[in-house]
């Protein structure tokens, strides 16, 4: 009897798939429909839905779904290509011309058009709204609307990473600002994006649908949603456990137990973000006897950055001899590296004076080095081998990290990182670590000012290229710091997605496609 | 008894006064939130710019009278990092933190109060034995380590429950269970000793030789004075079990109070850990408000003036 039961089922199922298959597989294959539903981990709680007022990474994976840009970043190339704005041209040095895409509606059905965006560089401009991203594009002078479709921006001076700012500034609808107020803007996403605000319940989920009507592609997924997991353990346990499917920031140490599982998979890239070690060449928070350029010196031939590379790191970084990252504009490849040689360093604190060696202070914090302390482990131990005795200060709150170092209050030499926002540029690096007076900066030296300022407003792409070899080739030669490498981005994805890691730790849940 | 009410509520104030100045003074020693607000890279301009509009150039005690002059309104000033209202942000986490700590405490004590007599009248039997060692080794576990296992256990392995999030009884079995284990040992061990500290006693040997039924002996005689300091004790560990909540709410990704607290911490969001914080000293008054007026109506003879 259930036997007979189980094949007459399968038997009003088979008829039902075939005529399914006849009545809509015509159509099937003309338009991508979107289905499913992806979760998505993430770190901390969602502050807000407003794209100007945070500076939260993961709070921008939601911005870059609900709310597009004027230019989008490559996932594999990471170069700057047209989204909102279809073209653009340098009118002169000060000056850009944006041709708007024309046809895109907002999800309320608004048009977008030019005054969105002069309203919305004008509302991230205005102290009132306490922006983060006023420091980026202050440089702007002035929006000017041409026509419905064309703006120039004017800039007070010549800014050659300013394409690169209007990745992330999230285009926003006046009318709908004007309805809501700011309050209902922070509740509830409202953009051209690929993907609408369903559904936001604090500390606990956020809802996106896709937008069928999204003027670039349909999404594959159709329904995202992100969930606030504070615990690496517990996200790891999710995506074994298939609760979530993409988990973010994995640690190295544990990326074998998602490799090793049949759910999920590890997907890495080496990201943007660089490690390095800062050494007080100025004496900025207190006189240090690395004013001296041959302790400095010393210091980059006493550690051993490729060993930490490849014994704490397993391999996952990627070697930066300037600093720079090499994937940045303006990075120098010809520029040598110090080789890690403590005879050598030995021998140069004892030319400084200091055949004893000596004491000094570092710190460090937790948060975005990949086990921090091991490293400064490795680095203690490497000073230790010329003499040098490290006191070490390690701060778990990063905020007041931040506020000590930007008071120079932490002396000698600190371990830092240094992310540059998702930017491909020396600029973003350089500057506020070595630009005298500029907030992290341990470096007094006027030359290097000059440099940094000069590339910071040059226009002409080779002339700016030529400026930062000069100024690596500069901080190399005065150790002005110890650079040390690149980490990698590590990512869990499970196995019923296809979706690989960017360079940029970007996540931009719209190309998740499902695995057949 | 309503002039002693009186006066714990006028001590609940001082309390929450009090409370609020330490809080205040202690965040303004940690970080800044101008900055914490800000991209790391911002200049000094940038973060004066945002300090003003935020407020925080104002001398400290200026700050603290602002704060205090709208908190008896019951404005504690929107979050700094939020737009919205500190009160309501606490407000919308409580229902979570409420089911969570509900739940744990209820099992709990269905796990310790029957344990902890079953083991004072077998004393020493094999069951006694195994129920103390059951609550050292509760009380030894770390909670989070706890959390962890019984997410790879029941949720990665087994695929019964789970891993985290809020929503149905099924998301709240595993933080139940280990906020509830969290919690039982002390109760289960206090239980056990009181239990039988008063069984010992003379009106009991009377009880028995009056020829009184065993269960009446033992609930209406024995329990009934045995669970004072028991009462008391729970109302005193409120604190530890907000404390553990924390933990629970970190390692479940459960949306409460707790986390939303620390989170605030973090980011130096003053008014929002105000409101957290005086929130969370008010519940801890009340709770020991009515565990007093619980006491007094097991014990007739505790009386307050």
């Amino acid at each position: 009897m259930k036997q007979k039961c189980n094949i007459s089922v399968l038997f009003a199922f088979g008829i039902f798939v075939i005529v399914t298959i006849f009545l809509f597989g015509g159509t099937a294959g003309a338009k991508t429909v979107s289905k499913g539903k992806v979760v998505i981990a993430i770190g901390t709680n969602l502050a807000t839905m407003d794209p100007h007022r945070h500076s939260v990474m993961y709070n921008y994976y939601v911005n870059w779904a609900t709310n597009d840009n004027l230019v989008y970043r490559d996932p594999k190339t990471m170069k700057i290509g047209p989204h909102l704005a279809e073209s653009w041209r340098l009118i002169n040095d000060t000056t850009w011309e944006f041709k708007l895409r024309k046809g895109v509606t907002f999800h309320n059905g608004n048009p977008f058009n030019a005054e969105c965006v002069k309203f919305t560089i004008d509302r991230i401009l205005d102290p009132k709204t306490k922006s983060a991203l006023r420091g980026a594009i202050k440089t702007i002078d002035h929006v000017e609307i041409v026509d419905d479709y064309t703006v120039r921006i004017i800039t007070k001076e010549p800014n050659p990473v300013l394409l690169h700012r209007f990745t992330s500034l999230g285009i926003v609808d006046p009318k709908h600002l004007k309805e809501v107020g700011d309050e209902g803007l922070a509740k509830k996403a409202m953009g051209t994006g690929p993907y609408k605000f369903v559904e936001w319940v604090k500390g606990e989920r956020l809802v996106l649908e896709a937008n069928e009507n999204y003027w670039k592609f349909t999404p594959a997924v159709k329904t995202i949603v992100f969930r606030p997991i504070p615990e690496m353990a517990t996200q790891i346990a999710e995506l074994l456990s298939g609760g979530v499917d993409i988990i973010m920031r994995v640690p190295p140490d544990q990326a074998s137990v998602i490799e090793n599982s049949k759910t999920a998979r590890i997907s890495k890239v080496s990201g943007l973000r660089v490690v390095f070690l800062q050494l007080d060449a100025s004496g900025w928070a207190g006189s240090t006897l690395l004013q001296n350029r041959k302790v400095r010196q010393a210091f980059n031939y006493a550690i051993n950055v490729e060993g930490i590379m490849k014994h704490i790191l397993g391999g996952m970084a990627l070697r930066c001899p300037t600093g720079v990252n090499p994937m940045s504009f303006g990075y120098d490849g010809t520029i040598k590296p110090y080789p890690y040689d403590p005879e050598k360093a030995k021998k140069l604190l004892a030319e400084a004076g200091y055949p004893d060696g000596f004491t000094i202070d570092l710190s460090s914090y937790s948060g975005s080095i990949i086990s921090v302390k091991q490293i400064v482990e490795a680095i203690s131990g490497d000073l230790a081998k010329i003499g040098v005795k490290v006191n070490y200060r390690h701060f778990e709150d990063a905020g007041l990290f931040v506020k000590s170092q930007r008071a120079a209050k932490l002396k000698d030499t600190v371990l830092s990182s240094w992310g540059s926002w998702g930017i491909f540029d020396a600029d973003l690096y350089y500057y506020p670590n070595l630009r005298e007076d500029e907030r992290f900066s341990y470096v007094r030296d006027p030359k290097v000012n000059k440099l940094l300022d000069e590339a910071k407003t040059t226009m002409d792409v080779e002339k700016r290229k030529k400026l930062y070899s000069e100024l690596q080739e500069y901080i190399v030669e005065n150790a002005y710091m110890v650079p040390m490498y690149a980490q990698y981005s590590l990512m869990g994805v499970s196995n019923r997605i296809n979706y690989e890691a960017a360079s940029d730790d970007m996540l931009r849940v719209f190309d998740i496609i499902w695995r057949e | 008894m309503h002039a002693y009410f009186a006066r714990r509520l006028l001590q609940s104030i001082v309390v929450c006064l009090g409370v609020s100045i330490i809080a205040f003074g202690l965040m303004h020693l940690g970080g800044d939130p101008a900055l914490l607000l800000l991209p790391v890279d911002a200049s000094k301009e940038d973060v004066e710019v945002m300090r003003k509009s935020l407020s925080l150039d104002r001398p400290i005690y200026e700050q603290y009278w602002r704060f205090l002059k709208g908190a008896v309104k019951g404005d504690f000033g929107n979050s700094l990092f939020v737009e919205q209202d500190s009160l309501s942000l606490v407000i919308e986490r409580l229902p979570a933190t409420l089911e969570l700590t509900v739940a744990g405490m209820a099992l709990a004590l269905t796990i310790a109060i029957p344990l902890g007599i079953l083991s004072a009248i077998k004393r020493y039997s094999i069951l006694d034995n195994l129920a103390t060692m059951g609550a050292v080794f509760g009380q030894a576990m770390p909670i989070f380590w706890l959390g962890i296992m019984l997410i790879i256990i029941f949720s990665v392995h087994a695929r019964l429950l789970p891993a985290s999030g809020r929503g149905g009884v099924l998301r709240l079995v595993l933080p139940a269970i280990t906020l509830g284990v969290f919690l039982a040992p002390v109760i289960m061990r206090l239980t056990r000793s009181k239990m039988l500290d008063v069984l010992a006693q003379d009106y009991i040997r009377t009880a028995y030789s009056k020829g009184l039924h065993d269960l009446l002996i033992l609930f209406k005689h024995a329990l009934r004075n045995a669970i004072i300091p028991v009462v008391a004790i729970i109302g005193l560990q409120f604190g530890r079990l907000l404390g553990g909540a924390l933990v629970v709410e970190t390692v479940f990704a459960w949306p409460g109070v707790a986390s939303l607290t620390v989170k605030a911490i973090k980011n130096c969001d003053y008014p929002l850990v105000q409101a957290a914080i005086i929130s969370f000293a008010l519940m801890i008054v009340i709770v020991n408000l009515l565990t007093d007026i619980l006491i007094a109506a097991l014990d007739p003879r505790i009386k307050y003036t």
